[in-house]
């Protein structure tokens, strides 16, 4: 009898605790509920919901949850990340797009992903680009064009092109309309290659598959494949888009290299559905301006081995708009 | 031939599993068996369909002719056969009813029924009071599963 | 055997008071949230993720690996106390552990999985320390094709499995795979069989179709009897620990398990059900008597509770040594890792030892935790058995119904857990077994994808798939296992022995 009752009491203590841990989590972030003074609209004034559509963990979710103790801050309520995971992002860009657009929910967009969404027709969802307030940039990654680290057909992206154009060579993809499958396709398209896509779940199984010879080519964001870059189990022969990047500064960009114009891999930023109050507008944006700027958050970033993009309004809708169009002149590649 | 009344539970699952298998081996057709390199999204849908539509059949004839399962014999009688009933209906109420009341009351109202087939109706009450009110705490508190909550935020 | 050493020092890390109260918070937590169907070792890493900033990463780390291991060995008590598997790899543990804890052996149960998932978890993680660098180099020839293989191979034991009724058995392994097809085609984003549902375009959620067909379809089953009527006295809980003749069986059991379990993990990416389904047809195949099986067989629980945890062990190796993520939970803990400032790959070992080492050393004392703290829990969790139905009934229902809508915040998936209850419980009327609309339901996406990939890696030539020496041994390992189950059937053989209902 009194195992028993030693036994329950763990039990119970042990969930005071942890309830104590998780009302501990929560308290701090109330705290900084600045006196925030109201300017024209009383908001926000109760938490905000933070839509990231894929799982808790991987590139996208860890970039958000970056942001999210900075923008807190800011707008002095709690942000509460909500993994809403499926149907390539789209079930949380769905949930979003038709959400109250009363400021209380956000989300965390992943382009050119999101264009896949509406663009295949056998999608057959009602959502187009104007669904959303594109708010803010958060950042771009270039994204790598990487092969293995005893690859002996080629070692640079020269050599890798003109092999690809004569031999039929493998390379990664998270499915049809995914951010590497998008950049393959430019390539091929652009320079005349022949890749084939493995299409997979993304960054972590092509890295794996990649280091089993299994495909000869990769491309991937450079916070999963650092560390295997700098050990030189992996190669990185070209960074995507017109840029170099600078951890790699001897790494050619492909466009510098070939006159293409090959986007960047992908860029991720948060935007609120379409509708809301434009004052609350104002206010988001600026919060979010300065969460971003923070320099922590910029630090924390580049860890991940990225920059604040920080675009806004319409040169940001400028920039979605541009890359959407990119990604409609490639439809019939894609089969759409 | 049998009468439709002596039709068992072998004949009625026989046909769901055909009507299922049927539909989606006739959008399987539409998809593209066979992509530049390797299958399309049709190829292994065609052909699992395609199996699970013969042997459906089978099981449709055995069940026809030698033997099935009586309706008769599959629920139970009497009391067993409500408690099955309410077992079934009571999420499919709480279903219908959280996105007009929210958790709590959704909750209430299910377990009540529940709880009615074994206690007195004001034991039930209290019961399903207080548990909807546990889990709440539990799952939408400390868990922070973000459950649908009525305007006043329960 | 510098490794040792490290290990040592890893220890030192591990036995500060401040860690050791993390890792025992971690397995409780895990713990709690396994129990709670639906949620499972994911969801509890992710939920205490954020609180875990404020910590010192090597605590931090350490107590979502307690997590890990709390929450696995949770999906455990509901699989054998309420039929309801919380994840892929318990499906298999209900088919034995639920019938035995209805004879009152649910304290013998989780007692065998408790220190079958010790050993396990000791064996794999001392192959982590003796030779993990070496073999994850070799796992990585594993490719799609070799996956392809591995997965068809898994799915012709399931039909060796099947039982008594070879036609329902096949049946409900093809309604499984084709339900797998439901969503976006794994290679062109097809979005398939979905009848205009966002929530259908990622598919059915396995533990959603999980909690209906086994929890739900059981309580509907159990609801037949009057709740009024003094309902008949529930066997009494039985010790917790196995008999006397069953430890024999159960420790080989468990050996068996650790190996196939740590080496299985070694293979980044491969589902946790294909260890569990290997280690109980193993110890079917072995058993002198089979009909036992389905039944309540000590082994039936003990093997592939054994394997599951030494697979998820052996499952750290790729993570620890290449930074690949082999599950959704590890793929968690390594966003912990990263967001803590440390990058799990080939340097990890050599830039941050005490950290490696000290998780490592966490992990055995994790395991341990989990082992005497079963001791008390377990017959407490027993217990549960006692409770009367009339009171169980509600609860189970409610919590699972929340467990199912906290997957991905969708009432939609609580509907269809409901339609697979209820369908469930006629298929179960009508002789059914369910384990293999479950399982082939697992493994059905992996399947395709790793045929598509291996097809577009071979450009559709379907032979290569036998120039390839380790796909082309183990699916002619399956065609001749196939062969001998036609052979042996049409003998008649598989009608007389009367086999097990899975």
């Amino acid at each position: 009898m009194k195992k028993k009752f030693m036994s329950i009491l763990l039990v119970l203590l042990s969930v005071i605790l942890i309830a104590g841990c998780a009302q501990g989590g929560s308290n701090t972030t109330e705290k900084t509920t600045g006196n925030k003074e109201a300017k024209g609209v009383d908001w926000p004034t109760k938490p905000i919901k933070f839509i990231v559509p894929f799982a808790p963990g991987g590139g996208t979710d860890l970039a958000a949850r970056t942001l999210q103790p900075y923008l807190e801050k800011e707008l002095g309520v709690s942000v509460v990340i909500e993994n809403k995971t499926g149907g390539g992002g789209w079930v949380g860009w769905g949930d979003l797009a038709t959400s109250q657009p009363d400021g209380y929910t956000l989300g965390y967009l992943v382009f050119p992903n999101i264009f896949t969404g509406y663009l295949n027709p056998t999608a057959n969802r009602q959502e187009t680009f104007d669904s959303f307030e594109y708010l803010m940039s958060h950042h771009v990654d270039s994204g790598l064009l990487v092969v293995r680290g005893d690859e002996s057909r080629f070692s640079t992206i020269e050599e890798f092109i003109d092999y690809a154009k004569k031999n039929d060579i493998a390379g990664s993809s998270g499915g049809v309309g995914s951010s590497p499958h998008f950049a393959g396709v430019q390539i091929n398209d652009q320079l005349g290659t022949n890749i084939r896509f493995v299409h997979g779940n993304g960054g972590a199984e092509a890295i794996a598959q990649l280091l089993g010879g299994h495909i000869d080519v990769g491309f991937l964001d450079y916070s999963s494949s650092r560390d295997l870059i700098k050990t030189g189990e992996l190669k990185v022969i070209a960074v995507l888009g017109s840029d170099r990047f600078s951890k790699l500064p001897d790494v050619p960009a492909i466009n510098e290299v070939f006159d293409t114009d090959i986007q960047k891999l992908l860029s991720r930023g948060i935007a609120a559905p379409k509708g809301v109050d434009p004052a609350i507008l104002e206010k988001l944006n600026g919060a979010l301006e300065k969460a971003m700027n923070n320099p922590e958050h910029i630090e924390k970033l580049a860890e991940l081995g990225v920059e604040v993009h920080g675009l806004q309004g319409k040169e940001y809708i400028d920039f979605l708009k541009e890359q959407e169009a990119s990604m409609i002149e490639l439809k019939e590649v894609f089969g759409w | 031939m049998k009468t439709l009344k002596s039709l068992g539970l072998g004949f009625f699952l026989a046909v769901f599993i055909l009507v299922c298998s049927g539909i989606m081996f006739w959008q399987a057709i539409s998809m593209g068996y066979y992509s530049e390199y390797g299958p399309g999204p049709g190829f292994l849908p065609l052909w699992v369909n395609g199996l699970l539509i013969i042997l459906a059949v089978m099981y449709l004839i055995i069940s026809l002719i030698k033997s099935d399962i009586p309706l008769s014999k599959v629920f139970p009688k009497g009391e067993g056969f409500i408690n099955v009933l309410v077992s079934m209906g009571a999420p499919i109420l709480f279903l219908i009813s959280i996105p007009y009341t929210g958790f709590v009351v959704a909750s209430m109202i299910t377990l009540f029924f529940l709880f009615l087939r074994g206690f007195k109706w004001y034991w039930s009450l209290g019961y399903s009071v207080g548990l909807s009110i546990i889990l709440f705490m539990i799952f939408s508190t400390l868990l922070r599963v973000p459950v649908p909550v009525n305007v006043l935020g329960w | 055997m510098e490794a040792f050493s490290y290990l040592l020092q890893g220890f030192e890390t591990a036995l500060t008071w401040q860690n050791l109260l993390f890792c025992g918070i971690g397995v409780m937590f895990g713990m709690f949230v396994g129990v709670l169907p639906g949620l499972g070792p994911a969801a509890g890493t992710a939920l205490l993720l954020p609180l875990t900033f404020t910590l010192e990463p090597v605590t931090a780390i350490i107590m979502l690996a307690g997590i890990y291991y709390g929450s696995m060995y949770g999906g455990t008590i509901t699989s054998v106390l309420i039929n309801t598997p919380g994840e892929a790899s318990s499906v298999i543990t209900c088919l034995d552990g639920y019938p035995l804890a209805k004879k009152g052996r649910a304290g013998a149960v989780l007692g065998i999985a408790a220190i079958g998932s010790f050993i396990g978890g000791i064996v794999s993680i001392t192959g982590l320390v003796l030779m993990g660098p070496i073999i994850a180099r070799q796992a990585l020839k594993f490719g799609p094709p070799e996956y392809f293989a591995l997965l068809v191979l898994g799915l012709t034991l399931l039909v060796a499995l099947m039982g008594a009724s070879l036609l329902k058995g096949l049946i409900g392994a093809l309604f499984g795979l084709s339900l797998a097809f439901v969503g976006q085609d794994p290679s062109s984003g097809f979005i398939r069989f979905n009848f205009g549902e966002t929530y259908l375009t990622n598919g059915i959620e396995f533990i959603t179709m999980a909690m209906g067909l086994f929890g739900l379809s059981e309580l509907f089953f159990n609801a037949e009897k009057s709740f009024r009527e003094k309902a008949e006295e529930p066997p009494k809980v039985k010790g917790l620990l196995p008999n006397k003749d069953e430890w024999g069986p159960s420790m080989k059991a468990i050996g068996r398990g650790s190996i196939l379990g740590f080496f299985l993990g070694l293979i980044p990416g491969l589902n946790s059900v294909i260890p569990t389904i290997l280690s109980y047809s193993l110890e079917k195949k072995l058993s002198k008597d089979p009909s036992r099986f389905g039944k309540g067989a000590m082994e039936g629980v003990a093997g592939p509770e054994t394997a599951n945890n030494a697979y998820s062990g052996g499952a750290l190796i790729p993570l620890f040594t290449l930074g690949i993520p082999t599950s959704p939970t590890i793929a968690i803990l390594l966003g912990a890792f990263i967001m803590h400032g440390l990058t799990p790959g080939p340097t990890l070992f050599q830039t941050n030892p005490t950290v490696v080492w000290g998780i490592v050393a966490s992990m055995f004392i994790g395991n341990a935790i989990l082992l005497i703290m079963n001791w008390p829990l377990a017959g407490m969790w027993a217990k549960i058995t006692m409770v009367p139905f009339k009171v169980l009934l509600p609860i189970i229902l409610m919590v699972t119904i929340l467990g199912t809508f906290s997957i991905r915040n969708s009432l939609f998936d609580v509907g269809v857990m409901i339609f697979f209850g209820i369908l469930g419980y006629f298929l179960k009327k009508a002789g059914f077994p369910l384990a293999p609309i479950i399982l082939t339901f697992v493994l059905g996406s992996l399947l395709e994808t790793t045929l598509i990939q291996s097809l577009t890696m071979f450009e559709g030539e379907f032979s290569k798939f036998f120039t390839r020496p380790i796909s082309g041994t183990i699916l002619s390992i399956a065609i001749i296992s196939i062969l001998f189950s036609i052979i042996s059937s049409i003998r008649g053989k598989r009608i007389s022995t009367g086999d097990v209902e899975m």
